[in-house]
């Protein structure tokens, strides 16, 4: 959650520039839209997400309740809210948690080159063999399905390509002048790291982030779907689309909005990633 | 996603001798162990045909002697046979035995075996197979969960063609128990998976363990052929999924249908749902009476109250099966129901009152992630119902491989967990209460005035008086709570109108031994 | 080019030495036991019977020698037996590879063959309408957790339409048509997940081939714009996109394990998961290496393929 702002500002910026909105400050709009929304739940929704009243279950929508109510009575409306504050959360985590250990990683390997590179990425790419679900699966179901286990898991999974990635660019950075410069001038390894690295790889990491983001979502609702997810009452948007499916029979509508919800984010995430991209590119070229 | 892997740790139809009493029994004619069950349409079937038959686990293994998942039940009679079995009508009948007596004592039993029966690799059966098979289910590197049931068994000998049990208590239900027991040719126990030596009505064609079990009639069944050519037994692990197989006919018959779905399935023109009229299915919310909170008696009885039982019953069973307010195994519409014991009716001011007493503040839901929905509906009403009555309920539901681990080997203790589990037996009060004996229930309940009891009932011949004696265990249960029964509801079995002979068993399992297809 | 097949090579199969170890390592540190989730709700059974059967499985071993006797075993072409069923565990797999080959295969060519027209015609005019509704479907596409399009597939073509089977599977050579019935919709959802990360990779492929020089000599001779993309272009563009195959490859492999279970299929991925479930080690950490295997063997032989296709990469082989 916490580099979701990046592009909402650089959307800001572009907003006042242009008299028609790019396709990134469309994107990142919706999105930053959505994460308002979800973190201001508790203004938005009229009710409490995990309040029951077993007499209106399975209602249909109505202007009381918008998407209707569960199984048990409670406001869908309210749960898809509140689901997405632990959906963000984890894909946030899992995507902090990706970039510390995916950063460092492929940084050291880019800096130390030689034997050291050899065995972080081989390990980086014997890590990727492992699908990733059935890993997350394994360690999930050992370790228990707390917010902060999914957050880890999943975030230990994505930073191998993480680390591919800064590797890539630590190494395309030091080859430019500036950093040839700072090393002829004597600069230390761990202050070029901070000071020159790290900010002029940003824009390519945020990138990543992005990507991230929208693989934990796909993952978090993956484990979900096999049980896994977040435990009840409380519901990610991942738990509910499963919860939503199961009753297919009785009310298929129930399944369609954390399904949707689920799929804008991470539609808007890969535009956001995309066209940070091509920006990014263009910029270099 | 339901029901991802169901190792079913929920026993079905295990039952136990251990607590058999003295006391002789002068009736020596079978007891029913069930009540008649619905079966699907008559109609004569048609000679030939296929049926394919989900479930939302697959068939792990084969052989009868180690099952460890309800599901398998139902395969094996399919494929073997018992000295006893379960008619339809849910008396006791015989298999491979032709006929039994008991001694005067009741401790000494006698069964006539059939001559003409065969393993279907060629080697014929005879009174050492059931001898080496029992010898196989007690011995003590064999991992069965009949262990106890057969362990007041002293010795099994061959005499001829007969089989003399001899036990170190009086039993009048011997052939009962013996039912789920299977006789299996132990030489070819090393190939039991690949090429399973059999006698009944079917025979192993294709087995892909955790997915599917092709079945296919055996010529040289010793009793009336199978009409069936072919029975497939397939996973069908989304229930979701296989409702629709079931809706569009890709599947004949379904196990175990999601409760959620029976209420529409009834009133599908093409399906029919099968089901006892009894059933012997009770939920069971077990807790560790040798920890606190629950060894207080007021803790268990605050959350008897605790539970609403209607809003469980009609949101997580959807109305199917009954509610079970006086919180005890047996269903209020079974003939030994009994009479004058409290109403556990949902009440938050007593359960807070005496929550409050046993100073409970807080308990874990603790159950099973990815399938049984009902368990998680039933613990999310819970939790807001405690939560009024002033304790927070924290729900935990990890994946099943995770439990045994929690409670066994038997005897460990979970203190503050409220544990959602569900029983099957024959709907008699003998199989039925059998699961709260001691060592028999993860609760660790070890009350010696229920045992004693549990023996007297089983020593009292006439049925009245033997009534009386299960009254009183049904009124101790009433009082002590050693679990918490908040419904009694049904397995049902979903088929499609043209498949006929299908029953189902008290306790929800389908029996297909005589199934069919419509002409 | 044989010095670096030779590097290539070694490298993957130290790559799958490094895998092994991790699955195992992995594996061997999470809880749970698989002698107490076997013996299950058994009753009376003693220590001695867990510790026999403990040993029976060679589970009493040591870490490091459970190790060795895996990889040992995998060495002499012995994979070692399910700790639930008699079953070896290359008797297991041979029940239910081909399911998956066939399912990751179909989907494969099915995502290629969406893929490839739909970047053609993207790539004809970039930036243009068609390429922005392109790139707009594709990122969309990319959204779905695999098992999101399985469900939406079930719900159109086997709940509401009644047309395909909802689940189940009959075996190539058991019914080829029955068998394509209950291919379409498994693979179709691997398939629409999948061929979206083939035409960005294609698109993107095909607008620099578009760059070239010879492509403007032929537009120059008056070739039309479709026979260019098509006769030049799309060649030059597949090989570097065959690249991205191999990594859809490995991508289907794992998006499979959800499929499969939606749809009911005997294949690896529901094996694996069981096995996961129950603690069952010795098929899971074979089956996983297995898939690992897989997907590390099609990136070699992409790899490969595409250096002994495209003279080009091979001299910058030799430069790095």
């Amino acid at each position: 959650m916490a580099e979701l702002p990046v592009p909402a500002v650089t959307a800001r910026e572009r907003l006042r520039r242009l008299p028609r909105p790019s396709l990134l400050a469309v994107s990142a709009g919706i999105l930053l839209l959505l994460v308002v929304l979800v973190l201001a739940a508790p203004l938005v929704a009229r009710y409490d997400p995990n309040e029951q009243d077993p007499a209106i279950a399975f209602a249909g929508s109505s202007w009381a309740h918008w998407f209707g109510t569960d199984d048990l009575g409670r406001d869908l409306f309210a749960r898809v809210l509140y689901g997405g504050r632990l959906t963000l959360l984890i894909a946030g985590g899992a995507v902090v948690v990706a970039f510390l250990l995916g950063t460092a990683w492929g940084f050291l390997a880019a800096l130390r080159r030689g034997i050291v590179d050899e065995l972080l990425m081989r390990s980086a790419d014997a890590l990727m063999a492992i699908p990733q679900l059935l890993f997350a699966l394994v360690c999930i179901s050992a370790f228990g399905a707390s917010t902060l286990n999914l957050a880890l898991v999943i975030g230990v999974l994505l930073a191998p390509t993480t680390a591919r990635m800064a590797r890539t660019v630590a190494l395309q950075e030091m080859n430019r002048d500036y950093y040839a410069a700072a090393v002829a001038y004597g600069a230390r390894r761990r202050r070029l790291l901070l000071a020159e690295l790290l900010p002029n790889t940003v824009s390519l990491l945020a990138v990543q982030a992005a990507i991230n983001a929208a693989s934990a979502m796909i993952l978090e609702a993956s484990l979900s779907f096999v049980g896994l997810g977040i435990q009840p009452p409380d519901a990610s948007w991942g738990t509910l689309l499963k919860e939503g499916y199961q009753f297919l029979y009785q009310r298929w509508e129930y399944a369609i909005f954390p399904a949707l919800a689920i799929l804008l984010t991470i539609w808007m995430l890969n535009v956001v990633a995309d066209q940070l991209g091509a920006r990014s590119n263009r910029g270099r070229a | 996603m339901k029901r991802l892997v169901a190792l079913s740790l929920p026993a079905v139809a295990a039952v136990t001798l251990a607590a058999c009493g003295s006391g002789s029994s002068e009736d020596t004619t079978s007891t029913p162990a069930g009540t008649p069950a619905e079966t699907t349409s008559g109609g004569s079937a048609r000679t030939g045909g296929s049926l394919t038959v989900g479930a939302a686990s697959g068939i792990p293994q084969l052989n009868p002697v180690l099952k460890g998942t309800a599901w398998e039940e139902a395969l094996f009679p399919l494929l073997w046979d018992g000295l006893s079995r379960l008619g339809p009508d849910g008396t006791v009948e015989p298999d491979l035995a032709t006929r039994w007596t008991p001694s005067a004592d009741n401790k000494t039993w006698t069964f006539s075996l059939r001559d003409d029966v065969r393993f279907s690799n060629g080697k014929a059966l005879t009174a050492n197979d059931v001898v080496a098979t029992l010898k196989y289910y007690q011995d003590p590197d064999t991992a069965t969960q009949l262990k106890t049931a057969l362990e007041p068994i002293k010795s099994v000998t061959a005499s001829g063609g007969d089989v003399v049990f001899r036990l170190s208590r009086p039993n009048t239900l011997l052939p009962e128990v013996l039912v789920p027991v299977k006789i299996v040719d132990t030489d070819s126990l090393r190939t039991i998976d690949r090429e399973p030596a059999v006698t009944g009505p079917f025979t192993v064609a294709e087995f892909v363990p955790g997915d599917h079990v092709y079945l296919r009639r055996n010529p040289d069944y010793w009793g009336d052929p199978a009409s069936l050519d072919e029975i497939r037994l397939v996973k069908a692990a989304d229930s979701t999924a296989a409702v629709t197989s079931l809706r569009s006919g890709d599947l004949d018959a379904l196990w175990s249908v999601p409760s959620s779905d029976i209420p529409q399935l009834r009133n599908e023109p093409s399906i029919s749902i099968v089901e006892p009229e009894v059933t012997g299915v009770y939920v069971s919310w077990e807790m560790d009476l040798s920890s606190p909170p629950f060894d207080d008696v007021r803790a268990r009885q605050a959350l008897a109250y605790a539970t609403d039982r209607e809003a469980i019953f009609k949101a997580a069973y959807y109305n199917q099966g009954l509610v079970a307010p006086t919180n005890t195994p047996l269903a209020d519409n079974s003939p030994w129901f009994a009479q004058g014991m409290t109403d556990y009716s949902y009440d938050v001011d007593k359960a807070r009152a005496l929550f409050a007493e046993a100073g409970v503040r807080e308990l874990t839901w603790w159950g099973v992630a990815g399938q049984y929905p009902e368990w998680n509906t039933s613990g999310q009403i819970l939790q807001q119902s405690l939560k009024k009555a002033g304790v927070d309920l924290k729900i935990e539901n990890r994946e099943l491989s995770s439990w045994p681990a929690k409670f066994y080997p038997a005897g460990r203790r979970f203190p503050g967990l409220v544990v959602p589990n569900f029983q099957s037996f024959a709907p008699d009060p003998y199989f039925q209460l059998s699961f709260l004996l001691r060592g028999r229930c993860e609760c660790n309940w070890d009350s010696s005035e229920f045992t004693d009891l549990f023996d007297e009932a089983v020593a009292t011949p006439d049925r009245d008086a033997r009534k009386a004696v299960w009254d009183r265990a049904q009124q101790l249960i009433n009082r002590e709570v050693p679990i918490i029964v908040p419904v009694q509801t049904t397995v049902a079995t979903a088929t499609q109108k043209d498949v006929t002979g299908v029953w189902v068993e008290g306790g929800g399992l389908p029996h297909f031994e005589s199934a069919g297809l419509a002409e | 080019m044989s010095r670096y097949v030779i590097i290539r090579v070694a490298t993957s199969l130290l790559l799958l030495v490094a895998t092994s170890v991790i699955v195992f390592a992995v594996l061997r540190a999470l809880p749970g036991d698989p002698v107490i989730t076997r013996l299950g709700s058994t009753q009376g059974v003693s220590q001695e019977t867990i510790d026999r059967l403990r040993e029976q499985l060679g589970l009493d071993r040591s870490v490091v020698a459970q190790y060795f006797d895996w990889v040992g075993g995998l060495l002499h072409g012995d994979f070692g037996s399910s700790y639930f069923s008699q079953f070896s565990v290359s008797a297991l797999v041979g029940q239910r590879i081909g399911t998956t080959l066939e399912l990751t295969i179909a989907s494969v060519a099915l995502a290629v063959a969406l893929a490839v027209p739909t970047a053609v015609v993207a790539a004809l005019r970039p930036g243009g309408w068609v390429d922005r509704l392109v790139s707009a479907v594709s990122s969309l596409g990319m959204a779905f957790p695999p098992f999101v399009a399985a469900i939406f597939l079930l719900i159109v073509f086997s709940v509401q339409l009644g047309w395909l089977p909802a689940r189940g599977w009959v075996p190539l050579d058991e019914d080829v048509g029955e068998n394509l019935r209950h291919l379409v919709l498994p693979s179709a959802a691997l398939a629409a997940v999948a061929s979206p990360l083939i035409v960005r990779y294609l698109r993107a492929e095909l607008i620099e081939a578009l760059k070239q020089p010879y492509v403007r000599t032929a537009e120059g001779k008056g070739a039309t714009r479709g026979r260019v993309v098509l006769h030049h272009a799309l060649r030059n563009a597949l090989l570097p996109a065959l690249t991205s195959v191999g990594l859809i490859f490995g991508y289907t492999l794992g998006g499979a394990v959800l499929v499969e279970y939606v749809f009911g299929l005997p294949g690896l991925g529901s094996l694996a998961v069981e096995s996961a479930l129950r603690r069952d080690y010795a098929v899971l950490q074979t089956v996983t290496l297995l898939l690992c295997a897989g997907f590390i063997l099609t990136t070699l032989v992409v790899d490969l393929a595409s250096r002994w296709l495209d003279p080009r990469l091979r001299t910058v082989s030799a430069d790095g």
